[in-house]
C-alpha cells in the first residue's frame, strides 16, 4: 500500500525498536508488581492473614517454627498480602521472578 | 458434486486457541457449518461457587486474557449491587479509563492480527509497536502489562497520580498521530478486496442470532452496553459507533472508529475526574440476585450473580461475547462463502475461545 | 430482578414467540439449582432506545423434559447444550457433550448433598 511506503523505508534504515533481550534489559517501572518478599520478618506476628487472603494459596504461615513459605511459581503477584498485612512485613519488588528449572519454595524464618 | 466435510481447526494458524468448525463444502463453497467447542473448558463457574468472594475477582480476571479488566469490573459491580454499596466517583472514573485503555489495546491487537492474516507483516509489526507504548503506560498505572488487578469490591486498588495523567495524555496524543499514519489499511486495494462483501450478516440476522459488539454494530444494530451508563459512562458523552455495511469490512471500520472514540473517552475522563477517595469499605454480605452487563472490546459481557448471605456465591453465570458471536459466524459461513474466506470471517468476530468455554 | 415474567413449560414457546415477533434479541439462558427444582431464566433484550433486559423464569423438576427454544432462536442451541451438560436437565432434541467429555464429572454445577465449600487450587 502506497501510504505506508515512506514509513516502511524509514523502518528499514533506522535502528530496530526491539531490544536484544538477554543482553539488554529495560529497567523495571518502580510501580510494577514483580515479586513479593517478606522483607521485615522481625516484625511478623504470624497472624496468617496473608495466607488466608492469597487467592492462589502460594503462602504458608507456620507459627510453631516461625516460618513463612512462599511458592513464587504459584504466586500471581496480586499483592493482596501486602495490602492486608497489619505489620507491613511484605514488600513488592518491581523486577520479575526469574525463570528456573524447578519449582522452588522460598522460606523466610524469623530469627 | 457430492458434499465433503472439511474440519477447520481445532489447530489452525488464524486461531490462537482451539475451536473446530466442521464445514460442509461443495466445490469451493461452504454450505454448512457446525461448531465443536469444549477443548479448553476450565470449570470456572464451579470455581466461582467454591471460592471466596474477594478471591473471585482474580478468578474473574483470568477468564479472558485480553478483556480481563471488564470481567473483573462486571463481577465487582454485581457484588457491589448485591451488597448495596456504590464505588466512589473517582474509582468509577478510574475503572472507565482502564476499561477504555483495554479496549484500545485490544483493537490494536486485532488490527495487527488482521494485517498478519491477509499477509501484511509490516503493518502487523507497526501496529504492535505502537501498542507497546500503551502497554508500558498501563504497567506504570496498574503494575502489570496484562493482568491489571485494579478492581476491588467497593472501588479500585490504585490511584492515578497527576504525573501519570500527563503521561497518559502524552501517549494518547502519540497514538492518535501514529494510528492516523497507518489508516491507509482501510483504503488499501487488497484489504478491501479481501473483506468487502465477505461474511455478510444482515440487520435481521444479527438480531435473531444475537450478535454482540462490533459484529452487531457493523450490521446497523446500535447495541452497546455502555449506553446503560454503568460506572462513569452515565456522565460521559457517548454514542455507539454504527456502520451499515454488514460485512467484515464494516467490522474493521467499527473497530477503527472505536479506537478514536476510546481515546476521546479517556481524555474526557481525565479532565472530569473528581478528587477524593477510591474505596468504599463495607462488611455487608451479598444477598439476592442481579444481572450485570458491561461492554468489553469484543461485545456484551453478561454476569448473573446470586448470593445467599454468606461469603460464597450461590451461582455465577458468565456469558462472554464470543459465545454470543459463534452463531452469527455460522450464519455468515453457511451463506455459501468461499473456503479461502473462512479465516477472514472467523477472524472478523475477534474470537476468544478460552473465555467462551470458561 | 426487574422485568420478570414467570412461565410454565407448557407456555414457554408461546411467550418466546412473542419476543421473536417483537424482534427481541436472545441474550442467554441461566440455569440455577434451587435444591429440589431447577430454574431456567431466559434473558431477552427488547432493543429499545437503551438495552432493556426482560427475564422469563421457568421452574421445573429434573425428571421433566422441557421444550427447546432453538426452533425459534437457533442460537439457543449452544446454551441449551451447556445446560444439558452442566445440570443434566432434559431438553427436547438437545444432545449432551457440548462442553464436557464422556469421562468428565456428571452434572458438575448441581448442588450435591454434603458438598463442602473448599478452596480451589
Amino acid at each position: 500500500m502506497p501510504g505506508m511506503i515512506s514509513l516502511i523505508l524509514r523502518n528499514l534504515f533506522s535502528k530496530p525498536v526491539t531490544r536484544r533481550y538477554p543482553f539488554e534489559k529495560r529497567a523495571p517501572f518502580p510501580t510494577a508488581r514483580g515479586q513479593i518478599v517478606f522483607a521485615r520478618m522481625k516484625d511478623c506476628v504470624f497472624c496468617g492473614l496473608c495466607m488466608r487472603n492469597c487467592p492462589a494459596n502460594a503462602i504458608k504461615v507456620d507459627k510453631a517454627s516461625k516460618t513463612n513459605t512462599l511458592e513464587p511459581f504459584r504466586c500471581i503477584q496480586c499483592v493482596m498480602c501486602v495490602e492486608v498485612c497489619p505489620k507491613k512485613v511484605i514488600d513488592v519488588l518491581p523486577d520479575y521472578t526469574k525463570p528456573e528449572y524447578e519449582k522452588t519454595e522460598i522460606k523466610f524464618v524469623q530469627k | 458434486m457430492a458434499k465433503t466435510v472439511l474440519t477447520f481447526g481445532p489447530q489452525h494458524v488464524v486461531f490462537p486457541e482451539p475451536i473446530q468448525f466442521k464445514l460442509k463444502v461443495e466445490d469451493e463453497f461452504v454450505v454448512g457449518a457446525e461448531p465443536v467447542i469444549g477443548y479448553v473448558h476450565r470449570g470456572i463457574e464451579k470455581a466461582f461457587e467454591l471460592n471466596e468472594l474477594k478471591k473471585n475477582i482474580f478468578l474473574a480476571e483470568r477468564i479472558c486474557g485480553i478483556c480481563q479488566s471488564p470481567h473483573s469490573t462486571a463481577y465487582v459491580l454485581g457484588v457491589e449491587r448485591l451488597m448495596g454499596i456504590d464505588a466512589p466517583a473517582r474509582a468509577r472514573y478510574i475503572r472507565v479509563i482502564i476499561n477504555e485503555m483495554n479496549r484500545l489495546h485490544s483493537h490494536m491487537l486485532w488490527f495487527g492480527l488482521l494485517g498478519d492474516a491477509i499477509g501484511f507483516e509490516s503493518y502487523f509489526m507497526q501496529v504492535w509497536n505502537y501498542r507497546e507504548k500503551l502497554m508500558d503506560v498501563l504497567e506504570k498505572i496498574t503494575g502489570n502489562r496484562v493482568t491489571y488487578s485494579m478492581n476491588a469490591i467497593g472501588g479500585v486498588r490504585r490511584d492515578i497520580s497527576d504525573e501519570l495523567q500527563k503521561e497518559i495524555n502524552r501517549v494518547l496524543d502519540f497514538l492518535e498521530e501514529a494510528l492516523k499514519s497507518v489508516d491507509g489499511v482501510l483504503r488499501d486495494y487488497t484489504m478491501v478486496k479481501r473483506t468487502k462483501g465477505v461474511g455478510v450478516l444482515t440487520e435481521k440476522e444479527a438480531k435473531r442470532d444475537g450478535a454482540v459488539g462490533p459484529t452487531a454494530r457493523a450490521s446497523n444494530v446500535p447495541y452497546d452496553m455502555r449506553m446503560l451508563g454503568y460506572d462513569a459512562y452515565c456522565d460521559l458523552e457517548f454514542k455507539p459507533v454504527v456502520v451499515d455495511t454488514c460485512d467484515s469490512y464494516g467490522r474493521a471500520v467499527v473497530r477503527w472508529k472505536e479506537m478514536f472514540q476510546s481515546i476521546e473517552l479517556i481524555r474526557e475522563c481525565l479532565s472530569k475526574m473528581p478528587p477524593g477517595d477510591i474505596m468504599t469499605k463495607s462488611n455487608a454480605l451479598p444477598k439476592g440476585e442481579c444481572v450485570i452487563r458491561v461492554e468489553p472490546p469484543r461485545g456484551e459481557l453478561f454476569y448473573y450473580l446470586k448470593g445467599n448471605g454468606t461469603k460464597n456465591l450461590e451461582r455465577v453465570k458468565v456469558r462472554t461475547p464470543t459465545f454470543a458471536n459463534i452463531w452469527p459466524t455460522i450464519t455468515m459461513l453457511t451463506k455459501g462463502c468461499e473456503f479461502a474466506n473462512v479465516p477472514v470471517i472467523v477472524l472478523s468476530i475477534d474470537p476468544c475461545i478460552s473465555c467462551t468455554e470458561r | 430482578m426487574e422485568n420478570d415474567i414467570v412461565v410454565t413449560k407448557e407456555h414457554l414457546l408461546e411467550e418466546v414467540k412473542k419476543f421473536a415477533e417483537k424482534d427481541a434479541r436472545f441474550v442467554i439462558a441461566t440455569c440455577v439449582d434451587l435444591g429440589e427444582k431447577l430454574e431456567i431464566i431466559y434473558h431477552f433484550d427488547t432493543l429499545g432506545e437503551k438495552p432493556n433486559l426482560v427475564n422469563l423464569r421457568m421452574q421445573f423438576s429434573q425428571d421433566e423434559e422441557i421444550p427447546s427454544i432453538a426452533s425459534i432462536y437457533p442460537c439457543a442451541a449452544l446454551i441449551e447444550g451447556e445446560i444439558v451438560d452442566m445440570f443434566e436437565a432434559r431438553i427436547k432434541g438437545i444432545p449432551s457433550g457440548l462442553l464436557l467429555a464422556p469421562d468428565s464429572p456428571k452434572a458438575p454445577l448441581r448442588k450435591k448433598k454434603g458438598e463442602k465449600k473448599k478452596e480451589v487450587k
